[in-house]
């Protein structure tokens, strides 16, 4: 599918192309696209996520492209029941440090990315579940 | 009649009993009163005719009663009642029997009198015992008496001394706790007015009001390189609700903006008791179903046994 958005880090002027499924994944965003050819347009900079996040999350989305649209989360229900497990691509893939890690969660957050958010929340909660509050202020 | 013979001159009396009349005239009397003759005065003439002749040494009273008339048994009464009356043996005394007279008299006297005497002075003597006797008692009559009278004083001076000491500790003991409870009044009031000055502060800080330039600690809380602490509270609310109630509660000391995020209540509508059960007392359950009594629309117990169903119905 042909790119139709160029956007690029705050941080580096690399651009980067994104076509319309991975384009499809950023809820936020995407509206701001519309079905235009974007091709010949200025690259829009993204104020949170810095280039080499946005490639951690154009890596995500391309290995998720076919997942199914998820379901909005209810406050009802237990977060257990709403999130499924990890699987081993993404747990090879959320293997980082914690700066990396929240920098997805932003990142996540801004674009507008349910499934990577989802994800990304969970591991940040896995690490800190079990620890020490003096534990959790040294890591964060 | 003996009465008036007591007193008869002795020359009478010696003349009646050297002619033993009275004899004669009671051995009369007693022929008389035993025959009682015809003719008494015949038979008296008989019978003086008789002691004409005879010997007066040995005329009885019954020596003019017939032998068959006299009692068997003659008593040994030699003396004659008439003698004995008219006391002939009573011959006038001799100045020897005076003197001795006298002396057994003085004797007897003097006799009667160290008696009399010896009883008095014994008699004193005891008395004299006795009042030492009595003294010694009333004198210890008299130390108890006095030694009781100072015991009650005592008594009485050590009640009101006791009473004096329990007023005095009373009244110390309220001053102790007025003074304590000033000081502790006080206290209170300094951590009341620090507290409301933190909490001030806190909310100033929560408005943003205070930027991290003027820190009053002098020292920066790291919070501004909290990277969830900067997300928006949605999204770091999404990490939190993955947490068990034993993470929330630790996040919630970690510092000032995870326990903000702790706070929201989207994270409370939900309370898995059962995911934590060891951990859970009634305590704690009590206080956080207190806290998010307003937001809980679910609740999990299950296995959840130290919780008992008495202290929520206490709390009611």
């Amino acid at each position: 599918m042909a790119t139709i958005a160029q956007l690029k880090g705050w941080d580096s002027e690399e651009v980067f192309n994104v076509d319309g499924e991975i384009l499809n994944q950023f809820s936020s965003i995407k509206e701001l696209f519309g079905n235009a050819d974007a091709s010949n347009s200025e690259p829009l900079s993204l104020p949170n996520v810095s280039a080499a996040t946005f490639q951690k999350v154009i890596e995500w989305c391309k290995h998720h492209k076919d997942d199914p649209s998820l379901p909005p989360l209810k406050c009802n229900k237990a977060i257990s029941e709403q999130i499924k497990d990890v699987s081993d691509w993404d747990r090879e893939f959320l293997h980082v440090d914690q700066k990396t890690l929240c920098e997805l969660i932003l990142a996540a957050g801004y674009l507008g990315i349910d499934g990577l958010f989802r994800l990304t929340c969970k591991t940040v909660a896995d690490m800190i579940s079990g620890t020490t509050s003096d534990e959790n202020n040294f890591q964060h | 009649m003996a009465a008036s013979l007591k007193g008869i001159d002795p020359d009478l009396k010696t003349y009646l009993h050297k002619n033993r009349l009275p004899d004669i005239y009671e051995a009369l009397l007693t022929g008389l009163a035993i025959h009682c003759p015809e003719d008494p005065f015949q038979y008296m003439i008989d019978c003086l005719s008789c002691v004409q002749h005879l010997d007066y040494g040995i005329l009885q009273w019954d020596a003019f009663v017939m032998e068959n008339l006299r009692p068997a048994h003659k008593s040994a009464v030699v003396e004659s009642a008439l003698a004995h009356l008219f006391n002939f043996d009573d011959s006038q005394p001799t100045p020897e029997m005076v003197m001795k007279a006298y002396s057994h008299y003085n004797r007897g006297m003097k006799k009667l009198c160290f008696d009399a005497w010896m009883r008095y002075h014994i008699h004193k003597r005891r008395k004299k015992i006795e009042s030492e006797r009595k003294l010694i008692k009333a004198a210890t009559h008299y130390a108890h008496r006095k030694m009781r009278l100072t015991l009650h004083r005592w008594i009485v001076w050590k009640d009101f001394r006791l009473g004096r000491q329990s007023m005095a500790h009373n009244i110390i003991e309220n001053v102790f706790h007025k003074s304590v409870t000033s000081v502790i009044f006080g206290a209170w009031y300094q951590v009341t007015l620090d507290a409301r000055q933190t909490r001030e502060y806190f909310e100033k800080l929560g408005r943003g009001e205070i930027t991290d330039d003027d820190d009053p600690f002098g020292r920066s809380t790291g919070e501004a390189r909290d990277d969830i602490a900067a997300m928006d509270r949605e999204d770091s609310c999404l990490i939190f609700r993955h947490l068990n109630l034993i993470d929330l509660s630790r996040c919630a000391c970690v510092c000032r903006a995870w326990k903000e995020i702790t706070e929201i209540p989207s994270l409370w509508r939900r309370i898995n008791f059962s995911a934590v059960q060891k951990s859970v007392t009634d305590k704690i359950a009590c206080r956080l179903l207190m806290k998010s009594r307003s937001y809980v629309s679910y609740l999990n117990l299950r296995a959840v046994h130290s919780v008992s169903w008495g202290h929520f119905q206490g709390r009611q």
